[in-house]
């Protein structure tokens, strides 16, 4: 397998993250309505970070450095997907989001900084098969679910995928029936960890210049990165 | 090829869902390809070409399928594929086995998916033809950071394509006295230069 680097969740002012999928269509019809043919058979992931701040030398240079070890696009890189719609869980009218963790004598490390924990914990309930869009969870520390959020999977042979819900319901054990696309990438068995806390993703450079880097002196330099998914033979 | 009421509704329908499919019989390991994305694993459907357990790989390999007309009393026709020219397994193809795709059973199948992206039915493999040849298309690339794009087309024929195509001859001893034994008319061809006009005798 490639040689995998965790791209880490810079600042920036927006991202896409779209399916790409193929249709055919016999263009404009006289009634306007036209037959629509997909082919694609569930699409591919295409990411784009816009606009990603490098507010000060640290950032700028751990761009630079990724830019490098991506080597136009032949690493595989395990992007995380920006995201505002985890499903904090909520304790006694809290949402419980994740903080920064001190040491045991509750000192931080010289930069301020923390440790970080998974804070929501979600299972999956029953198996499901290759391509299949629907899963049972269990929601056992985790905010109701309501549909559009993102979640990934760690895949033995896949890594990391994400997938968007489309619908929710509860079924008769409290348990959520969740609809999503597009179809796993690989079988999931009984009691699987959901990541919701950060979706991230197994993705390449979407093209050797998709990481250009321009250095700003002033005020501070603003990148645009593209990625597309890639997969591993089975 | 029988298509059940579930997939003839869908078909009735303004949209579809297609699955399409691409299969070539090469000794040892028949190529196997899919539009969609990921892999297409064929166990639980009828097999017609597959033993059970047979993957079809996606991931772009196959680049589009070319359209066909079935071959019902009339001419046997040669349509074209396009596939990837950067995975191993179909760059050997093109260049190490290229004499290998000859005769070799080509078979294009379609199938249709709910909205679950799940086969509503089987594959039905539309159309059978045999290889003919394999041709590289390089497009090279403008400037350093641009992409070179290279391809593979695969001719395929249905029914007996190859006899329509003429055989290459050139105009040389040796291939004209191999049809004509003993007929001296291209013994001179050799000192010819070539695209130079040559003067029709003045008398």
């Amino acid at each position: 397998m490639a040689h995998f680097l965790n791209v880490p969740l810079f600042m920036m002012k927006g991202t896409e993250w779209n399916l790409a999928a193929g249709s055919i269509t016999p263009g404009q019809t006289g009634s306007g309505a036209f037959p629509y043919l997909r082919l694609d058979c569930g699409g591919a992931w295409v990411a784009k970070f816009n606009q990603v701040f490098l507010k000060d030398d640290d950032a700028a240079q751990t761009f630079s450095a990724i830019r490098m070890a991506a080597r136009g696009g032949v690493t595989v890189l395990t992007v995380p997907r920006p995201t505002k719609f985890q499903p904090w869980p909520v304790v006694d009218g809290v949402q419980i989001t994740p903080s920064n963790i001190p040491h045991s004598d509750g000192s931080f490390f010289s930069d301020g900084s923390g440790y970080t924990q998974k804070i929501i914990d979600v299972v999956t309930v029953g198996a499901a098969a290759f391509r299949d869009v629907n899963l049972t969870m269990s929601l056992i520390f985790c905010g109701p679910l309501r549909s559009g959020e993102s979640f990934s999977i760690m895949h033995s042979a896949q890594d990391w995928r994400v997938y968007e819900i489309m619908s929710v319901e509860i079924d008769g054990d409290g348990n959520s029936f969740v609809e999503f696309d597009p179809p796993l990438r690989e079988a999931v068995a009984d009691g699987t960890e959901i990541e919701f806390d950060q979706p991230r993703c197994t993705m390449r450079l979407s093209s050797t210049d998709a990481m250009n880097f321009t250095l700003e002196t002033y005020p501070h330099a603003r990148q645009n990165v593209s990625f597309i998914e890639t997969f591993f033979p089975a | 090829m029988d298509f059940s009421a579930a997939e003839l509704l869908s078909l009735d329908g303004d949209s579809q869902q297609l699955a399409v499919f691409f299969r070539m019989a090469l000794e040892p390991t028949p190529i196997r390809l899919w539009l969609g994305v990921g892999q297409f694993d064929m166990e639980g459907f009828d097999l017609v070409h597959d033993l059970d357990g047979a993957i079809y790989q996606g991931f772009g390999e196959l680049g589009s399928a070319p359209i066909f007309q079935q071959l019902i009393n009339g001419a046997a026709e040669r349509i074209e594929f396009t596939l990837s020219g950067t995975s191993s397994a179909v760059m050997a193809l093109a260049t190490v086995e290229a004499d290998t795709v000859k005769r070799k059973a080509v078979a294009l199948g379609i199938g249709l998916m709910d909205n679950r992206w799940r086969m509503i039915g089987n594959v039905h493999w539309v159309w059978r033809g045999t290889g003919d040849f394999v041709a590289t298309n390089i497009t090279g690339a403008s400037s350093p950071q641009g992409q070179t794009i290279r391809t593979i087309k695969l001719s395929a024929g249905s029914g007996m394509t190859g006899r329509k195509r003429r055989g290459f001859a050139y105009w040389t001893d040796v291939d004209f006295s191999f049809d004509h034994p003993g007929d001296k008319f291209c013994e001179r061809t050799i000192k010819y230069s070539q695209a130079i006009a040559k003067v029709w005798p003045r008398f």
